[in-house]
C-alpha cells in the first residue's frame, strides 16, 4: 500500500488554481475585452503503485486554463466593427457638410437662385428704374456669396478629411506596432502563453478592425502569433511591421504599406477615401458645373444686350468656379451699365432681361434645368446622409447582436463565478480533510510500532 | 443562452439610449409643429415641401406681374377716356361749324377751341406712368409726340410692350401710340385748318374720319378694359392656387399633433418601465445572499 498524500495534495492544488481562476474572473468582470478563463481538470492516470493499484490513478491535474472564445465569432465581430466604423465615419463628415453648407433646410441655394432670376423679371418690367437695378445687384451678391461659401466649405471639409486620414493612418501604425510587440512576447512565451497577452492581442485586432477590414492568420511557429493582412496585402507579418502611408497620384488617394498598394475595404480609412472621391468630390463637381453653366449662359445673353446708355459686350459674371464667381465689378460700380434691351437705343425693349430671367428653365446638364439641377443637388446631399444614417442604425444593431452572442461565450457571469468559488472552496476543504484523515491513518500505523 | 453580467449592463444602456433619442425627437416635433428639422431626416418630404414652396414663389411672382400690368393699363384707359371726352367736344364744334349760321369770327373761335383740344390730345398722348411714356412703344424714355402747331412727329417705335402674367399669357401693357393717336391728331389738325378756311365740303369728309377715330378710341378702351378684367380673373386663379399649395405644404411639413402626443405618452411609459426594470434587475444578485 502506498500511503501517499499526493492524490489529495493534487486535489488541493487543483482547487487552489480553480479558486484563483474564479477570483481572476470576478475581478475582471467589467473589464473591456476580457475573456473568461476556465479551469480544465483531468484525472491523473499515470501509474502509481503496482498491481491493482494501477487501476486507481493518482489524483487530478490541471490540464489547461483555457480562454472561452471562438475564432469565428471574433472574426464576425471584427468584420462588423469595420462596417460600423465605415458608416459612422461617413455619417459624421456628411453631417458636418450639411451644417456648414447651410442646406439643412433644403432650398437655401434654390431660394437665392429663384430670387436672383426674379429680380431680372422685375427689371424687365421697369428697366428705367434704377432701384430695380440696385435690387438686381443685391440679389446677385447674395447668390454669388452663397455659392462661394459652399465651394470653399466643400474644399475645407475635403482637406479636413485628408488630414484626418493621415491621423488615422498614424493611429493604425501605432496599433500595429503594439501588435508586433505582443507577437514578440507570445513568441518568447513558448507553450503557456499568458491569457492576458492573448486578450491584449485580440483587443488590438478589434481596434484595428474599425480602421479597415483585416484578415487574420496564424503563420508563425507559435500558433498564437498573428499576421494581419488587408485586401491581401501585409499590414503586419508576425513581428515585422510595415510603415503604412497615405499616398496620392493623379488626384487619387490610396494607402500603401511601403511595397504594395492596399485596397482597404470597410472601416474608417475606406470611409475617408470614399468621402473624398464619391461624396465630397461629387458635390464639388456638381456645384462647379452649375456655376460654370450659370456664368456662361448669363454672360452670353448679357454681352449681346444693350444698357440704357448703349453699353454692350459686358460680361455679367466674372470668375471660373464656385469659389470665385461674382458680379462683374464694372456693373457693381455702375448698375446703369446692366444690359436689358436687345436693340440699341430702344430702352423699353427688355428682351435681354426676359431671356436672362428665363435661364432658370434652361438645361444645365442632361435635360435638367437650373431649378431641377439645384434641387437634385440639395436633395442628393440630404438623401446620401439619410441613407448613411439608416445604415449606422442597422449595422450597430447587428453589432450589438453579434456582441451579445460573443459575450454569452466570453463574458463573466457573477453568479456562476461565485458558485464556482464556493464549489472549489468545498473541494479544497474536502481534500484538506482527506489529508488529515490520511495523516491520522499513518499515526495509527506508527503507534502500532511504538 | 448564457448571460454575461457586464454585457447585461451595456445592453441596458444601449436600449435606454435608444428610448431617449426617440423622446428627444418627439419633443422637438411637439415644440415646433414640424416633422423634421433637417432635410436629411426625411429627404422625400423635404423635397416635396421645397417643390411646393418653389411653385408658390412662382405664383407670387406672376401676381406681382399682374399688379404691375394692371397699373400701367389702368393709366392707359384713363388717358384714353379723357381723350375720348376731348374728341366728343371737337365733335360738337364740327357740328356747329357745318351749320351755316355762324360767321367768320365765330369760325375762328371754333378753330381756336379745336387748337386747344389738339394740344390737350397731344399732352394725353405724352402721358407718363411712373417715369415712363406709355404710348411710345418700346422707346419708353422718349416723348412720343412733338407738335409744333402744324406738324406732328412720332418719336416712338411700333412695337408693343408685353408682360408675362401667367406661364402661357403675355399681356400687352403698352401699345405703340402710332396706332392710337397719330391719325387722330393729324385729322384734328386738318379739321382745324378746314374750319379756319371755311372749307365746308372738306370738313364733311374729315367729319367722317373723325367719327371713325372716335370709334377706334372707344374700341381701344373696351379692349384694354376687357384685358384688365381678364387679369383679375387670372389673379383669382392664382389666389386659389396658392391656398391649395399651402395646404399641401402643410401636409408635407407639419405634424399631426394628436398622433404625436399619443406616441409621446407611449414613449414616456416605455422609458419609465425600462428604468424600473433595470434597477430591479441590478438589485437582485447572488451577493445579496452570500
Amino acid at each position: 500500500m502506498t500511503l501517499s498524500f499526493n492524490t489529495s495534495l493534487s486535489g488541493l492544488m487543483a482547487a487552489q488554481k480553480a479558486m484563483q481562476v474564479a477570483q481572476m474572473n470576478v475581478s475582471n468582470m467589467n473589464t473591456d475585452g476580457y475573456v473568461r478563463q476556465r479551469v480544465e481538470l483531468a484525472e491523473n492516470t499515470s501509474a502509481g503503485g503496482s498491481g491493482i493499484e494501477q487501476k486507481i490513478g493518482s489524483g487530478v491535474i490541471t490540464e489547461n486554463i483555457s480562454r472561452m472564445t471562438d475564432l469565428i465569432m471574433q472574426s464576425n465581430y471584427n468584420n462588423q466593427s469595420s462596417k460600423v466604423g465605415y458608416y459612422e465615419e461617413v455619417e459624421s463628415t456628411l453631417s458636418e457638410v450639411e451644417t456648414v453648407m447651410g442646406e439643412d433646410s433644403i432650398g437655401k441655394l434654390s431660394n437665392m437662385m429663384q430670387d436672383y432670376f426674379n429680380s431680372w423679371q422685375e427689371l424687365s418690367k421697369f428697366p428705367e428704374e434704377s432701384s430695380y437695378r440696385f435690387a438686381l445687384v443685391g440679389e446677385t451678391g447674395k447668390l454669388t456669396q452663397k455659392i462661394n461659401e459652399m465651394g470653399k466649405e466643400l474644399g475645407r471639409v475635403q482637406q479636413d478629411v485628408i488630414d484626418n486620414t493621415q491621423v488615422q493612418v498614424k493611429e493604425m501604425n501605432t496599433i500595429l506596432k503594439g501588435l508586433a510587440e505582443v507577437n514578440k512576447k507570445i513568441n518568447e512565451n513558448g507553450k503557456f502563453v499568458s491569457n492576458g497577452l492573448l486578450n491584449e492581442r485580440d483587443r488590438l485586432v478589434n481596434q484595428l478592425s474599425s480602421y479597415t477590414q483585416v484578415e487574420v492568420s496564424y503563420e508563425s511557429s507559435n500558433p498564437e502569433a498573428v499576421s494581419i493582412r488587408s485586401g491581401g496585402v501585409y499590414l503586419l507579418d508576425n513581428e515585422k511591421t510595415y510603415d503604412i502611408r497615405l499616398m496620392k497620384s493623379n488626384d487619387e488617394y490610396y494607402l500603401s504599406n511601403g511595397a504594395a498598394r492596399i485596397d482597404v475595404s470597410n472601416g474608417k480609412l475606406k470611409a475617408n477615401l470614399d468621402l473624398v472621391d464619391n461624396y465630397i468630390g461629387k458635390y464639388t463637381n456638381q456645384l462647379n458645373k452649375l456655376t460654370t453653366e450659370l456664368i456662361n449662359q448669363v454672360n452670353s445673353i448679357h454681352s449681346s444686350g444693350y444698357s440704357m446708355n448703349g453699353d454692350t459686350g459686358i460680361d455679367f459674371f466674372v470668375g471660373t468656379s464656385s469659389k470665385d464667381i461674382k458680379i462683374n465689378p464694372i456693373l457693381k460700380d455702375d448698375p446703369s451699365k446692366i444690359a436689358t434691351s436687345a436693340v440699341a437705343g430702344v430702352e423699353g425693349n427688355t428682351d435681354i432681361a426676359k431671356q436672362i430671367s428665363n435661364v432658370i428653365n434652361q438645361p444645365v446638364d442632361l435635360n435638367m434645368n437650373f431649378r431641377n439641377y439645384v434641387n437634385s443637388f440639395s436633395m442628393g446631399m440630404a438623401q446620401d446622409l439619410n441613407n448613411v444614417s439608416s445604415q449606422v442604425t442597422v449595422q450597430n444593431e447587428v453589432l450589438v447582436g453579434i456582441g451579445e452572442r460573443k459575450a454569452s461565450l466570453e463574458g463573466v457571469n457573477l453568479e456562476e463565478e461565485m458558485t464556482n468559488l464556493m464549489m472549489y472552496q468545498k473541494m479544497f476543504a474536502a481534500n484538506a480533510k482527506s489529508i488529515k484523515t490520511l495523516q491520522e491513518t499513518l499515526d495509527t500505523i506508527l503507534n502500532i510500532m511504538n | 443562452m448564457r448571460v454575461a453580467s457586464f454585457h447585461q449592463f451595456n445592453k441596458t444602456q444601449y436600449n435606454i439610449n435608444l428610448i431617449q433619442q426617440k423622446q428627444a425627437n418627439q419633443q422637438f416635433q411637439l415644440s415646433t409643429g414640424k416633422e423634421f428639422s433637417k432635410a436629411s431626416e426625411n429627404p422625400i418630404k423635404a423635397k416635396q415641401a421645397e417643390i411646393i414652396k418653389q411653385s408658390m414663389d412662382k405664383v407670387e411672382q406672376y401676381q406681382k406681374n399682374v399688379s404691375d400690368a394692371k397699373g400701367i393699363m389702368e393709366t392707359a384707359v384713363t388717358t384714353l377716356q379723357n381723350t375720348y371726352q376731348l374728341l366728343e367736344n371737337v365733335n360738337t364744334e364740327i357740328l356747329k361749324a357745318q351749320n351755316g349760321t355762324y360767321n367768320d369770327n365765330d369760325m375762328q373761335t371754333m378753330a381756336m377751341v379745336i387748337d386747344k383740344s389738339i394740344e390737350q390730345v397731344v399732352s394725353a398722348a405724352n402721358t407718363t406712368h411712373l417715369n415712363r411714356y406709355i404710348f411710345s412703344g418700346e422707346k419708353i424714355l422718349t416723348k412720343p409726340y412733338d407738335f409744333d402747331g402744324n406738324n406732328l412727329t412720332y418719336n416712338g417705335n411700333g412695337n408693343d410692350v408685353k408682360i408675362a402674367v401667367s406661364p402661357y399669357v403675355d399681356t400687352t401693357v403698352m401699345s405703340s401710340g402710332d396706332k392710337l393717336f397719330t391719325k387722330t391728331i393729324n385729322d384734328l389738325v386738318t379739321i382745324r385748318d378746314q374750319i379756319k378756311s371755311g372749307d365746308r365740303s372738306g370738313l364733311a369728309t374729315s367729319f367722317e374720319e373723325h367719327k371713325k377715330n372716335m370709334d377706334n378710341t372707344l374700341n381701344q378702351i373696351a379692349t384694354i378694359g376687357v384685358n384688365i378684367d381678364g387679369l383679375d380673373i387670372v389673379n383669382e386663379g392664382f389666389i386659389a392656387q396658392k391656398n391649395n399649395l399651402e395646404a399641401r405644404r402643410s401636409d408635407a411639413e407639419d405634424i399631426d399633433f394628436t398622433k404625436v402626443i399619443v406616441e409621446y405618452s407611449a414613449t414616456q411609459q416605455t422609458y419609465q418601465a425600462t428604468l424600473k426594470a433595470t434597477s430591479m434587475m441590478f438589485d437582485s444578485s447572488i451577493l445579496n445572499y452570500i
